[in-house]
């Protein structure tokens, strides 16, 4: 293994390596921060500028973008609740909530380190386990997915702030949302009404930045505690990183969402989302203080951030090895590979040795990179709050409209993120939290397609229990169904259960 | 008043459209043919659950009595400067295609500022043509984005 | 730091800042006098992707060395990039590059979306995508017949996988296990990585997916059959279907490009001219070469006549797979 990391070392530290990372990781962060223009527009802008370079430094700027993406995108959920893509929504939960509370430093800082972190104990696992990831990911087809996904819809329900049941209406009407579109077995169109932007779907861009920022700027039209000023302008800068305290409380935090993150992160259908909020959940059913969860944790925010990053590295290995692109910027890297001549596969340790560690050990340097940038950076993205909230509202409406606009050039984006902002400030003023919806959404179509796959590969549900690991799985849904049931019922008992949350503004 | 009964068109609303969704997918077709599942058959169970949920959310509102409702903290609310954002919103989904982006901004900035957050007009003016500047150079220039131009400045090129 | 990013963001973009900016200014005097863009329906890094990008960097020595520059529209399942084109000026500066076996099975399968004969103007054809019969590679099989015995003298129906319903690669295969009465049994997954995984994986007994696919992993899978009317130039080794004795309704889909139907015949005849020169570059062969796919160059009347066929011929196999499904 230290051959290959010394190997992957020479190539990554190469001067035009270093370069290519250090472009890659800037032009990331400045995309991740733009809501809308995400990544896979971005490289292929940039796809015949890397036509010049050699394989591994092209894939060492793609990697560079991609990571900064992530990171880029949980800046706007904390600062004002507008995430930049699916793997930040879990962000905002509690980032932004930090952000009210004048801790947007705080939560901006670990979520650098914790990426940080979860970066590079994800490389390290990488080194460690990559020849035998072909052999780790086999057990794992359509049954084991759909387990999988059902594992975590039902951790969706215990996200939010507004009691399991409502997050069970709100999980659940994510789940139909996510039935619109083109079917994915049968290839026809549901629920489209004829809209040709439908067909793929409502863009979970819209939904997330609709449902969080706008309803979240409607609230802040609505009624803002001018007294409480969102405890923006109080901000000193000794207050900017994550105190002791934090430290103390995240640092497990991190610990679990690395190893979460690069464990769910190996397995190409599982989606970033997954698990981020898998490691969210996680860390409040772990929490002695579960009720802080949704209003401010930081564990919250640590958490996720190190998940995704660790899974986002944690996704090159089936994405190099068995050529499953696990998103769509994977999948956009994949092609770029294609271009270049290198076949992704499992060959392309043997054949391409060069690309495989360099890729890998350019992430420990895109880490470093991204380290080092992001972080002066938190002072001056904090500032931003201290503009008066009757500018930066108006401001941050016109960053979502354009945000919506530009994920795609296209009207009914826009018009897709205004509907769903009317909803979610709807949703809230009723006291529902629209967080699960967003979840259930992203996880619905993993879960649909591969359930409807694996009752036809079985000829029915048999197939569940057939196979080891889905029948492992299925049974750890079982049990988490009957854990909330018991919880349920002995709060009703108590009587504790009648009581909702009333109105969340 | 109770304030959770005013609440209960939520769960109703949702309620009513899983169970519309259930009877016409339903009525349309059988959930699995030959032993494959059909595009209706998620649909079908997930309208279930959702009616389910929606009545359990909205019996638990019936029951729990006017004390066990938290009562939210007291708080001024502004309804004319929310109606003045979702103006704004309403104008930007519709107009955005035929008026342009820039030229949107140009119009609805000031008005959403003097009129909804009661911004002085000179500085109103002067935020708006500093955003639209950041924003026509960001986008337009540096990132090369085709934001819509409408059909005024359309016809002028 | 930001700027930095911005710089090598401008670089990048510069690209397609000029056409953008050209596109408004520019006056056809002589044609091309500003940059091309060519229109992709799929997301960048994909067969279709790699086409464009290959003719995009050939093109422009036989276009007074006027820029071509990629556009990716991905979405509607390919149609929204093909209506944007429809939607362009008909000047020759947006072309639209589409499979187009892709497009005609859309239409039938999903009822709508442009007829490409109709609705649009033929450019040329510049290569084309074949689907494979693949097994594992230690399968007991040594060609399609023997193949084709065990299939048959399955007492269930055999799995096999493909790259989602109403793609060219689903219709073809199940267009040669219809003729053939098979007892198969098709599960769809979203693009041929799944669908090859769900192979190695040992989830189904077969797969068809393309050719350009089989790349990087020859150690796991191999191919019994190409469906085509010739053999892959990536895998000189494997039969087509009609040197193994099978008939099969279905062949390969062409990668076509278009303009709006009301262009110039004039302008299209230049384009074509240039194609024509571009395709017979090492640029473009190489650049197809690295990503396994064929070059296969076909005049604008050409073009048109295939188009024209398969519409004719394929429509009844597409309704008949639609409707057993």
């Amino acid at each position: 293994m230290f051959e290959n990391l010394i190997l992957g070392l020479d190539v990554a530290t190469m001067p035009v390596n270093l370069g290519m990372a250090l472009i890659g990781a800037a032009i990331g962060t400045a995309i991740g921060v733009l809501p809308g223009l995400g990544p896979v527009a971005t490289i292929s802008i940039l796809m015949p500028v890397t036509f010049q370079l050699a394989p591994a430094s092209a894939i060492i700027m793609l990697c560079g973008i991609y990571l900064g993406a992530m990171y880029g995108g949980s800046i706007t959920s904390i600062l004002v609740n507008v995430p930049g893509e699916s793997a930040s929504v879990v962000t905002c939960l509690d980032g932004h909530q930090m952000a009210k509370n004048g801790r947007a430093g705080a939560a901006l800082g670990i979520a650098a380190f914790g990426s940080f972190i979860g970066g590079i104990l994800a490389t390290i696992g990488l080194l460690l386990l990559a020849p035998a990831i072909p052999q780790l990911t086999r057990g794992f087809g359509p049954p084991e997915y759909a387990m999988l996904v059902l594992a975590g819809l039902l951790l969706v329900t215990q996200v939010g702030t507004s009691g399991t049941i409502r997050s069970l209406i709100m999980a659940f009407a994510g789940l139909m949302l996510a039935t619109v579109g083109t079917d994915p077995i049968s290839g026809e169109q549901r629920f489209t009404f004829g809209f040709t932007f439908l067909y793929d779907g409502i863009g979970i861009v819209p939904l997330a930045i609709g449902l969080f920022g706008v309803a979240e700027l409607l609230s802040l039209a609505l009624g803002r505690n001018e007294t409480q000023k969102l405890q923006y302008e109080k901000l000193k800068v000794r207050e900017l990183l994550p105190s002791r305290a934090e430290w103390r409380r995240s640092a497990p935090a991190i610990g679990r969402g690395s190893v979460i993150g690069f464990l769910l992160g190996l397995l190409p259908g599982a989606g970033m989302s997954l698990v981020s909020f898998v490691a969210y959940t996680i860390e409040k059913a772990l929490s002695r203080r579960p009720a802080e969860f949704g209003r401010g944790a930081i564990e919250g925010v640590a958490g996720p951030e190190t998940a995704n990053n660790a899974g986002s590295q944690a996704a090159f290995a089936p994405m190099l090895t068995l050529g499953l692109p696990s998103s769509p910027t994977m999948g956009v890297i994949m092609g770029a590979l294609m271009i270049h001549g290198v076949a992704v596969g499992p060959q392309l340790i043997t054949r391409n040795p060069d690309v495989f560690w360099g890729v890998i050990a350019s992430m420990l340097i895109s880490n470093l990179i991204l380290i080092v940038l992001n972080v002066p950076l938190i002072s001056i993205f904090v500032r931003l709050l201290k503009v008066p909230s009757s500018l930066l509202v108006p401001l941050i409406m016109l960053f979502v409209v354009v945000g919506a606009y530009t994920i795609d050039n296209q009207i009914e984006d826009v018009w897709m993120t205004l509907l769903f902002g009317v909803v979610g400030f709807l949703l809230r003023r009723c006291g529902f939290d629209p967080a699960p919806m967003v979840l259930a959404y992203v996880l619905g179509g993993i879960f649909e397609r591969s359930l409807r796959q694996s009752l036809i590969l079985g000829d029915g549900v048999g197939i569940f229990l057939e196979r080891p690991v889905s029948a492992v799985l299925m049974l750890v849904c079982v049990a988490m169904v009957l854990v909330v049931l018991v919880r349920t019922v002995l709060r009703f008992r108590s009587g504790a259960a009648l009581v909702q949350e009333a109105d969340q503004t | 008043m109770n304030i959770a009964r005013t609440r209960l068109w939520l769960p109703s609303a949702l309620g009513a459209i899983a169970s519309a969704t259930f009877v016409a997918l339903h009525l349309d077709r059988p959930w699995i043919v030959a032993g494959e599942p059909t595009p209706i058959l998620v649909p079908c169970l997930v309208s279930l659950v959702l009616l389910a949920a929606c009545l359990i959310d909205a019996a638990i509102m019936i029951a729990r009595t006017p004390a066990a409702v938290r009562s939210r903290e007291h708080q001024k609310f502004d309804h004319a400067r929310l109606a003045w954002y979702l103006a704004s919103l309403l104008a930007f989904a519709v107009l955005l295609k035929y008026v342009g982006f820039i030229p949107l901004v140009a119009i609805v900035f000031p008005l959403l500022l003097v009129f909804g957050e009661r911004v002085p007009l000179h500085k109103a003016v002067l935020i708006t043509v500093v955003t639209g500047l950041v924003v026509y150079l960001v986008f337009e220039r540096l990132l090369a984005v085709d934001l819509p131009h409408g059909v005024l400045i359309s016809a002028w090129f | 730091m930001i700027r930095t990013g911005r710089r090598a963001f401008l670089a990048g973009a510069a690209g397609a800042g000029t056409t953008l900016l050209l596109a408004r200014s520019g006056w056809a005097d002589e044609f091309p006098s500003k940059a091309l863009e060519i229109i992709v329906g799929q997301p960048p890094g994909g067969g279709t992707d790699t086409y464009a990008r290959a003719i995009a960097a050939s093109l422009p020595s036989f276009l007074n060395n006027q820029a071509v520059v990629v556009v990716n529209r991905p979405g509607g399942n390919g149609v929204l990039a093909m209506e944007q084109v429809m939607a362009s000026p008909a000047d020759g500066y947006t072309l639209s590059l589409t499979s187009a076996g892709t497009a005609v099975i859309k239409q039938v399968w999903d009822g709508n979306g442009p007829d490409l004969a109709v609705d649009m103007k033929p450019v040329a054809t510049i290569g084309r995508y074949a689907s494979c019969i693949v097994v594992n590679k230690d399968a007991p099989y040594a060609n399609m017949q023997e193949w084709m015995t065990a299939v048959e003298s399955s007492s269930k129906p055999v799995l096999w996988s493909h790259t989602g319903r109403g793609s060219i690669h689903h219709i073809a295969g199940q267009a040669l296990l219809t003729n053939y009465e098979l007892p198969t049994r098709d599960v769809p997954f979203q693009g041929a990585p799944d669908a090859r995984n769900a192979l190695m994986n040992g989830e189904v007994e077969f797969s068809v997916f393309g050719t350009q696919n089989l790349t990087g992993f020859e150690e796991q899978v191999r191919s019994l059959g190409v469906i085509s009317d010739a053999r892959d130039p990536f895998l000189s080794d494997v039969p087509t279907m009609a040197e193994q004795g099978l008939e099969t309704p279905l062949l390969f889909t062409p990668i076509m490009l278009h303009v709006p139907k009301d262009t110039d015949p004039g302008i299209v005849g230049e384009i074509e001219a240039a194609v024509r020169q571009a395709c017979d570059t090492d640029v473009y062969k190489q650049a197809t070469q690295v990503a396994g796919l064929p070059v296969w160059f076909q005049s604008s009347a050409d073009t048109q006549a295939w188009t024209e066929r398969a519409k004719e011929n394929w429509t009844p196999i597409i309704e008949e797979i639609k409707a057993r499904t």
